[in-house]
């Protein structure tokens, strides 16, 4: 046991070096994966939606030109390295800021591992994520604002205003956070309250002049608990144990003080994942920062049977470990796949640049930015009647009816993934009607099949 | 223990498991599911680990489940017969519940004639007696009853290892695990309710089973989860079937399976211990009993091993019972009946139950001897590449004595088309349309269909409707009608 606690106090001495460490192993691995498999480096719709913004760059999205500049000096590939050290900065910012709080070593260095290990985590750091910048500037932000300098925290406006141009929630708990940050601190109250109007200010601006979203752009739709834990085949999600070690957080700081603010912040982010689950990964710090106090609870108490507190204790490290391991196995299935890419360069190089493509609403990033194609659900805003759309022209059973939703929605090319095949009966529906004259099959590759819809075909075809 | 208890205790078990051995080899073969447990521990003898990669099953595809079972099986079988040890151990499992329930029964009311009664109510309780299943229930429900008692006594040293280790083997057997750690999480309610402060021995313990037992069913139903998220939890069980497995509560059943003195006595100890009495190791009994009712209830588990589970615990509680009545006679002018009181109430309590359990036992669904003797000739005579359609219960006779690939049968984890294949073997069995089923044996590469002695029962008739002897030429010459597919679709020929 004491040599336990020694390792313990090893590690926790030389946390920087060996967080870092272990997070540059555990990003890269998707990247090594993906390179060797050939697969674009960059993986995820999210990231193909946010270069795609840097191409539309205008007025309206301003806000995208530190990565439009980002993806003029960069290639595209190596644009991964970006959330990578996005994810390093933040690391290093978050040990600086919490060095000078009264959190003890220990606790610090097991709740940024049981980040670092947490699926939700490598899926944020891996894509080009929202998340993950927003992360970074909040953590600048309290980064800046604990300096001594009064210029260096005036220079916390930058990334404050920046935090401000990602959705009115994200921005809305910024402010929270900053009201909370005020009400403790004596040094800092004027500036942080100073900042939070500034805040409030910057996202009402951003809400009327810019029309803001409320809440972060969906990638994925998943059931709730599906994306939820992590074992369950969520995008990201949260290992069970830590979501169980949170429970016991919940009941061991349930009297306790200055916890009731982590509550404020798992019942508003825990209220808006129910309507949007991009904030899991907000809500993921909140459960890890719960789960790290009821582990710090259990490895403290005097256990009567100390040698099942050790192996209780060592199952659980397993355990967290084991979802990391198990989420990592899949970086392999990330998309897009190499075959996406030929495919979509394919039509690219060979369909003219006004054609419509009709496919799953995953693929709908990946068509624009690789393809450089308009995909069928781009052509509407309202989402429930696109999603209508859809499933009307999936489902169609006649030809005729089949035909008429393709030409009332000028659709052009069916590009068809083994994803959405499989998801379609085999000797009725759309499969079966492309096996008509209306239809050509136009390129296939490792699965993936491209379909021209034939009264239209010698116009979209360039030669 | 004093020796004549000891004594009584040894006669029982013996005849317990006389009476089980005596009807298992009555029935001549085992229940279909028991045959998929055969095909496992036959290949772990052989190989030394189980089929997870299974090329008959579904005609290929991966299996994941506990194999502990098959291991500890499969060691006996290196010193009997496989399918002698697979009647014998089961059996002997189950027998052991009396011993297992006297002693947790002699915890909870310190009263020697009180759980041997426990232990004769256990011995002879009907839902107990599928003689003939060698199945993972076989092992789970002693071993979960033998940690419940070491949890009892987690005072002494020797009970806390032997817990653990009696846990570790329950959390590599089967999910079904569960069930305690619901009980352990409904006895820390019912603690707090009636402000009892709990043994930090025993909190540690639950927590330790928790993680322990979560962690272990990761590691072997990755694969489950990721493919099937939540819904893992029905086994994705085809929708027309899971009435079948999970098949709502019938009062009058469990009268009959449970025994009806049992019950009634289990239900006045439940209501006096939780309203009257505060007899603390009962609490957990009932904790049990309302955990077991709760995910059966619930469909979580199913409905048989909910029912048997409830069943052993309402025996226990029998004892808390017979203790009460016979200090309350004691208390009376009737007193003098107390003397004959144990012998009436075994009397009573056998006659009452040895006609279900009888019957129960009779009443398994195994294969007859013709059916497994066809799928014993398939396996010697036809080629490797072949696939059989048979029934679904009829799968594991496929793969076990057939060596065939077969269509579909009851492990549905991680199979994608489950539903449709279920319609599509049924209507294999009962089309009229020749084109249609050519058209099924195309689409899953059947070569050969089997009509048993099941098949003519359950869709009482005598054979496949669209049988012709240009298309179909019958291999096997018996009751069991055996043929080899000889068409296809023209644009397959």
């Amino acid at each position: 046991m004491s040599n336990l606690k020694k390792y313990i106090q090893h590690v926790v001495k030389f946390q920087k070096s060996y967080l870092i460490g272990l997070a540059v192993v555990i990003l890269l691995i998707p990247i090594i994966v993906n390179l060797a498999l050939g697969k674009p480096l960059l993986m995820g719709s999210e990231s193909y939606y946010h270069l795609q913004q840097t191409r539309e760059f205008n007025i309206g999205n301003f806000y995208y030109f530190p990565l439009l500049l980002a993806s003029l000096i960069i290639p595209p590939d190596l644009m991964v390295f970006i959330p990578f050290l996005l994810a390093i900065s933040s690391i290093l910012l978050l040990i600086a800021v919490t060095k000078e709080s009264s959190l003890q070593g220990e606790f610090i260095f097991f709740f940024l591992l049981f980040m670092i290990l947490s699926p939700e985590f490598i899926h944020n750091y891996s894509v080009l994520s929202a998340n993950s910048a927003l992360v970074f500037l909040a953590v600048l932000i309290i980064y800046l604002i604990s300096r001594e300098s009064k210029w260096v925290k005036i220079m916390s406006i930058f990334p404050l205003i920046a935090a401000s141009f990602f959705n009115l929630f994200s921005t809305s708990l910024i402010i929270l956070a900053l009201a909370f940050y005020s009400y403790f601190t004596k040094k800092n109250r004027l500036i942080a309250l100073i900042l939070a109007a500034l805040l409030f200010l910057s996202g009402l601006i951003n809400l009327l002049a810019l029309n803001q979203d409320v809440f972060p752009i969906e990638f994925q739709e998943q059931p709730l608990i599906t994306g939820l834990i992590s074992a369950l085949g969520a995008v990201g999600g949260i290992s069970f144990f830590i979501l169980l070690l949170a429970l016991i957080g919940l009941a061991v700081t349930w009297k306790k003080k200055f916890f009731w603010i982590a509550y404020v912040f798992l019942l508003i982010l825990m209220g808006g994942y129910l309507f949007n689950q991009k904030l899991i990964f907000l809500m993921s710090i909140v459960i890890t920062f719960l789960a790290t106090v009821a582990f710090a609870f259990l490895a403290r108490q005097e256990w009567k049977l100390p040698l099942i507190k050790n192996f209780t204790l060592f199952i659980l490290l397993l355990g967290i470990l084991f979802s990391t391991l198990s989420y990592l196995n899949r970086a392999n299935l990330s998309y897009p796949l190499a075959a996406h890419e030929e495919t979509l360069q394919w039509i690219k190089e060979n369909t003219l640049p006004q054609a419509l493509i009709f496919s799953s609403p995953e693929q709908i990033h990946y068509i624009n930015y690789l393809a450089e194609r308009r995909a069928f659900h781009n052509l509407y805003k309202d989402k429930e009647y696109a999603a209508g759309q859809y499933r009307a022209v999936i489902g169609a059973l006649q030809l005729n009816e089949l035909i008429s939703l393709l030409d009332i929605h000028q659709i052009s090319i069916i590009y068809l993934t083994p994803d959405l095949k499989s998801s379609l009966p085999a000797d009725y529906g759309l499969l079966a009607l492309l096996n008509t004259e209306n239809f050509k099959l136009v390129h296939s590759y490792q699965g993936i099949e491209v379909w021209f819809y034939s009264k239209i075909v010698n116009e979209e075809v360039k030669n | 223990m004093e020796l004549k208890i000891k004594r009584w205790l040894i006669i029982l078990f013996i005849l317990t498991l006389m009476a089980r051995l005596i009807l298992a080899f009555a029935i001549p073969n085992f229940t279909y599911d028991s045959y998929f447990h055969l095909r496992q521990v036959e290949h772990i003898k052989e190989a030394g680990f189980p089929i997870f990669e299974d090329e008959l099953s579904y005609g290929g595809r991966v299996l994941r489940f506990l194999p502990f079972f098959h291991y500890l099986i499969a060691f006996f079988s290196f010193f009997l017969p496989l399918e002698i040890a697979a009647k014998i151990i089961p059996n002997l499992l189950m027998s052991s519940l009396t011993i297992i329930v006297y002693l947790i029964s002699y915890k909870v009311t310190n009263n020697n004639a009180a759980s041997i009664l426990s232990a004769l109510v256990s011995g002879f309780l009907p839902i107990l007696y599928f003689t003939n299943s060698f199945s993972v229930e076989t092992l789970f429900l002693p071993l979960v009853f033998l940690a419940i008692y070491l949890f009892l006594n987690l005072e002494q040293k020797k009970c806390q290892y032997l817990y653990i280790a009696a846990f570790l083997c329950l959390s590599l057997t089967t999910p079904i695990t569960i069930i305690l750690l619901m009980g352990f999480l409904i006895y820390l309610l019912l603690s707090f309710l009636e402000n009892k402060t709990l043994a930090r021995s025993e909190l540690e313990l639950m927590f330790f089973s928790l993680i322990f037992f979560i962690w272990v069913q990761f590691l072997f139903f990755k694969e489950v989860l990721l493919a099937e998220g939540i819904g893992f939890i029905w086994q994705n069980i085809p929708r027309q079937i899971i009435q079948q497995y999970f098949p709502s509560f019938s009062i009058i059943e469990t009268l009959i399976l449970v025994s009806i003195i049992p019950f009634l006595t289990g239900i006045f100890v439940v209501y006096r211990s939780l309203f009257k009495s505060k007899n603390e190791t009962a609490l957990l009994l009932i904790s049990l009993a309302i955990s077991t009712s709760i995910l059966g209830w619930l469909r979580l588990i199913q409905f048989k091993l909910s029912l048997a589970f409830f069943g052993i615990i309402l025996s226990i509680l029998f004892s808390l019972f017979y203790d009460d009545l016979s200090s309350f006679i004691s208390r009376t002018k009737w007193a003098y009946l107390k003397k004959n009181l144990i012998s009436a109430a075994a009397l009573l309590l056998f006659i009452s139950m040895i006609f279900s359990a009888v019957n129960a036992a009779l009443n398994q669904e195994t294969p007859s001897d013709k059916d497994v003797a066809a799928f014993k000739w398939i396996g010697e005579n036809l080629p490797p590449e072949a696939k059989v359609a048979a029934l679904l219960e009829e799968g594991h006779l496929v793969a076990y004595y057939g060596k065939q690939k077969n269509v579909m049968d009851d492990k549905f984890n991680l199979i994608d088309d489950v539903e449709e294949r279920f319609v599509n073997l049924n209507s294999i069995f009962t089309t009229p349309l020749h084109t249609y089923a050519v058209e099924l044996f195309d689409k899953y590469g059947i070569t050969h269909i089997v009509f048993t002695e099941r098949a003519k029962e359950r869709l009482a008739a005598s054979n496949f409707q669209y049988i012709t002897v240009d298309c179909y030429e019958r291999l096997y010459e018996e009751n069991v009608k055996v043929y080899k597919v000889k068409c296809a679709l023209q644009e397959n020929v």
